[in-house]
């Protein structure tokens, strides 16, 4: 890249692999930088604010505070999911305070102002004086909630604030063909099949440490027993995402061999592979011949994450009675995994005190993926 | 002391349904109470009544939000 960068230690981040330094502490521990990287990093992008699993039904409705945007996810009467600033066009009050079905329309709690599920203001009570409900002021045409862009990929909840992003699989072109296998139905087996974990821990560390399977071996040693550093490789696609795949992916097996069902049609590549991606900025993916995996880094505050871990099966059949000990095995293995990381995350956050900190060096061997998403952040915030 | 009269009895309804924050209740007891407005002549009150009916009835889904609707629309307020 030969962007020039005024900002000298974003300039040194652009660097190569193996002459750059990390992010500076600032990107970790400034609230300045947080509130930029707010904008930059998460508003201008396609980031990932929910599931779309939590709103099956038309009507239903959640509301998500995303870094202390409002706003509200609605399947509409006709299945199709939007996502709202979850705001009164009148006073600018919160609509909806907690997930639930919308049977008739969004009444707001003030002054009751009525929108369909679609966003359309529908009614706009006494607006012209007690038992009068229209004013010619008041065009109810033009003062519909405000929407925001939004996609659903793999069952999560992409949106771009701005507005200002290309669309979505524009952006995320190359992910989309890399796993367009297993572009097909994924199922949800309920609360047992999710669970969130808290850290205390930007949330770029959670990102940088999901990209490389440098750390396997030494976190997560049960892993490493049957799946070797060696076996894994790096994945990079600069500007996009980054991660690694392994090439010796083995199913799990309940008490009597059963395992679940493949996906359908797939090649035979992942018979044995599976392969984790950071989709920039927030959301962590994990794809295997039997189910996948989804973790949303919710940036809760600048040293805080709540990480939203969710597991699909790729065939109906897992969701079968007969599999829950499978399935809560499954939700069990990985919970374990993900727990392992947290002092590691959580290690690295408060590492960011250190006033004689760089950034830090890479291996260029082991830590592109990494390297590749502090390149993006940098060019981002850069740009 | 006199009998509650059919406005005392629904504005009791009417307080007991927002307590219970009971929006088909609320409908209805708003479109009862605007109906007996509407039966003595009383046009404007009971516009008032008919709007808060619709909208408890629109937010709820119910059916009868079609007619609360009509009437305000046949006075010009919808």
């Amino acid at each position: 890249m030969n962007q020039h960068v005024t900002d000298e230690a974003l300039a040194r981040v652009l660097q190569p692999v193996a002459k750059a330094n990390g992010l500076p502490n600032r990107h970790y521990t400034d609230p300045h930088w947080f509130d930029l990287e707010a904008r930059k990093l998460f508003f201008e992008q396609w980031a990932g604010i929910g599931f779309a699993k939590d709103v099956p039904e038309n009507g239903d409705a959640k509301p998500i505070d995303f870094l202390g945007q409002p706003l509200v996810m609605i399947r509409g009467r006709d299945g199709t999911l939007r996502v709202f600033q979850n705001i009164c066009r009148h006073r600018g009050m919160i609509l909806i305070e907690k997930p639930g079905r919308i049977r008739g329309a969004i009444r707001c709690p003030y002054h009751s102002w009525c929108y369909d599920l679609d966003g359309a203001l529908k009614a706009t009570p006494h607006v012209g004086g007690p038992g009068h409900n229209t004013h010619e002021a008041v065009d109810r045409d033009t003062l519909g909630l405000i929407e925001v862009a939004s996609h659903v990929w793999r069952d999560i909840v992409f949106v771009n604030l701005s507005g200002t992003a290309a669309p979505f699989e524009q952006v995320n072109a190359k992910a989309l063909e890399r796993w367009k296998e297993f572009d097909q139905p994924l199922h949800h087996a309920g609360p047992g099949s999710g669970f969130a974990l808290e850290v205390a821990s930007n949330w770029k560390l959670a990102v940088e440490n999901y990209c490389e399977s440098y750390h396997l071996p030494w976190v997560h040693p049960g892993l490493n027993s049957y799946s070797r550093l060696e076996d894994h490789y790096n994945i990079e696609e600069p500007g996009a995402f980054s991660g690694q795949g392994t090439t010796v992916y083995r199913q799990l097996q309940g008490d009597a061999g059963e395992t679940f069902e493949d996906a359908a049609g797939l090649g035979s590549k992942w018979e044995t592979a599976a392969e984790y991606i950071a989709l920039y900025p927030n959301v962590l993916l994990g794809v295997h011949r039997d189910h996948s995996f989804a973790i949303l880094l919710e940036p809760a505050g600048q040293q805080r994450t709540v990480e939203h871990v969710e597991i699909y099966y790729h065939a109906e059949s897992a969701l079968q009675s007969d599999m829950a000990d499978l399935r809560a095995k499954n939700t069990a293995l990985w919970k374990v995994v993900f727990e392992e990381d947290i002092f590691v995350v959580e290690g690295m956050q408060r590492g960011r005190s250190a006033l004689h900190f760089d950034g830090g060096r890479f291996s260029p061997a082991m830590d592109g993926p990494t390297h590749m998403f502090h390149r993006w952040v940098a060019t981002q915030l850069a740009s | 002391m006199a009998a509650p009269s059919v406005f005392d009895t629904l504005d009791a309804t009417i307080l007991a349904a927002h307590g219970a924050g009971d929006g088909a209740e609320l409908a209805y007891a708003y479109g009862a109470a605007a109906d007996a407005h509407a039966a003595r002549g009383a046009i404007d009150v009971a516009c008032f009544f008919y709007t808060q009916a619709y909208i408890f009835a629109l937010e709820a889904g119910l059916p009868q939000a079609e007619r609360y609707a009509a009437v305000l629309r046949q006075n010009g307020r919808l």
